[in-house]
């Protein structure tokens, strides 16, 4: 059984009056609360060439500049989900072009590294970045979604805009062809396949 | 190499976990772009908007000059941030600046800091666990997993840590800060273990990791090492009602290894009947019903 830990209470239809309003103070508590998912979502999701900071701070302005036109309250964390998948193909799109651009520096992740080496676990962790960069965008999102983030298969759904069964079957064959790159980029230790899954 | 999925999901989630001082600045950012001012639409308004830049622009000449640097080093560098300070560092953080006000936001490594002494400069070092208030000394703040340490060489600093212990330290004083969110205390255990540290070090990180808000993996992840650390200290017993209070849960995460962990603590004790309910595999469930015999 998967559990929500992820997202924090889903904000009043006060507090996102008050914050739609300009209020400062209620602001704040939505960027105490929603600041740290969003950015999670864009570093998970936005791969390595795009700054998730950047893409972070772009989707927190564009929300609180939109709130007025949000309908449900009830629904305002499938609403931040679909901001950062717009705010994200953007900047992917505007990675990929800069990496055309002779002598452009490419953006990098918000750094984990530093100069004390996590080397085993920053490796791991850098190449399930990798695998889930080379896969397509629903599949990554279902991935993080669920196995990294632990939301059920219901939840990730509702985030996702899709019926339950659709996401259970991306789920499914996302796991699936996780497990085949992860063997073939070495993640897999002899005897101990890994897959992001748990089901 | 890691070899199971728990281990690749938990080194994903560690890489994917924003840290506070990228939250802080995220949300500084975010505030500071939606207090601009947007530009007017009505015309009527154009006179007022450049009486407005006018002042906007005399306030800004007149304004204190304020730089903001990047501090990012494998290998120790040095930076004089003013007259009075200096700083050299092997790590990563921001120093803001005015001259006489100075803020360093440090994240993680070693921050060796110099002022001079009586010359009214005012500076404070920020980390996720400690503030260091200073006017003159000569001190080191260093980071890592295991908190924020600070050295004191020469001087007088008032430190101030998350979990809200002050102290003012004189020369030769030291102090560390511990980390005052669960997955930094979490990232301490791991560290104290790595280090070769006693087993006793690392359940007392635990502990206070698990008495601190955390999320649902973290939680998993506190709570299995420490069923493992307890059983490494011989405390079975403790080791015991742990793994079956944390067994009656749904948690997923780790669910495998404190089942496996559970099973050995009770053929340990000689507890046949519980070995033999955790038994996953044949040659558990062979080995329990050895023990029934």
């Amino acid at each position: 059984m998967h559990s929500l830990h992820v997202t924090p209470p889903l904000p009043t239809p006060a507090l996102l009056d008050a914050a739609g309003s300009g209020d400062t103070d209620a602001r704040q508590q939505l960027f105490r609360d929603w600041a740290p998912v969003v950015l999670r979502w864009c570093k998970s999701l936005g791969g390595p060439k795009v700054d998730a900071e950047d893409a972070a701070h772009d989707v927190l302005v564009t929300a609180l500049t939109r709130l007025p036109t949000l309908r449900e309250a009830a629904r305002f964390d499938a609403w931040m989900f679909g901001i950062t998948r717009r705010v994200l193909t953007g900047h992917r799109r505007t990675a990929w072009v800069r990496g055309w651009i002779p002598g452009f520096t490419p953006d990098v992740p918000d750094s984990a590294e530093g100069p004390n080496a996590r080397i085993e676990r920053d490796q791991t962790g850098a190449r399930v970045q990798a695998i889930l960069e080379r896969r397509p965008e629903d599949h990554r999102e279902i991935l993080v979604l669920c196995d990294l983030e632990e939301r059920s298969d219901e939840a990730a759904a509702a985030l996702l805009g899709v019926p339950v069964g659709t996401a259970k079957s991306r789920l499914r064959r996302a796991r699936e062809r996780f497990q085949i790159l992860a063997e073939r980029s070495g993640l897999a230790a002899d005897n101990a396949p890994v897959a992001l899954g748990s089901g | 190499m890691m070899n199971n999925y728990e281990d690749a999901k938990s080194a994903a989630r560690e890489r994917f976990e924003p840290s506070e001082l990228a939250v802080a600045r995220l949300s500084r950012r975010a505030a500071a772009t939606l207090d601009q001012p947007r530009p007017s639409r009505r015309p009527m308004y154009a006179g007022f908007a450049a009486l407005s830049v006018a002042a906007a622009a005399l306030l800004f000449a007149l304004r204190p000059t304020v730089t903001v640097s990047a501090l990012a080093a494998d290998t120790a560098t040095t930076m004089q941030v003013s007259d009075d300070v200096a700083l050299s560092y092997a790590g990563r953080g921001e120093v803001t600046t005015d001259g006489a006000h100075s803020r360093v936001a440090w994240e993680l490594g070693t921050l060796d800091v110099e002022v001079t002494p009586n010359r009214g400069v005012n500076l404070v070092i920020e980390t996720p666990e400690a503030t260091v208030r200073v006017i003159g000394t000569g001190f080191t703040v260093a980071r890592d997993a295991l908190g924020s340490a600070v050295d004191v060489r020469h001087g007088i600093v008032a430190v101030r840590c998350g979990d809200g212990r002050e102290g003012q330290l004189t020369a030769g004083q030291s102090m560390t800060c511990l980390p005052v969110r669960a997955a930094g205390m979490l990232a301490r255990a791991k560290a104290l273990a790595a280090g070769g540290a006693g087993d006793a070090d690392v359940l007392v990180a635990l502990d206070a990791g698990l008495r601190l808000d955390a999320s649902a993996p973290v939680r998993a992840e506190l709570s299995a090492r420490r069923i493992r650390t307890l059983s490494a200290l011989g405390r079975d017993e403790e080791a015991a009602a742990a793994a079956s209070a944390w067994l009656a849960g749904d948690e997923t995460i780790r669910r495998a290894e404190v089942e496996d962990l559970a099973f050995a603590v009770a053929m340990r004790r000689g507890d046949c009947a519980t070995a033999t309910r955790l038994a996953k595999t044949e040659a558990q469930a062979a080995t329990a019903a050895a023990c029934e015999r």
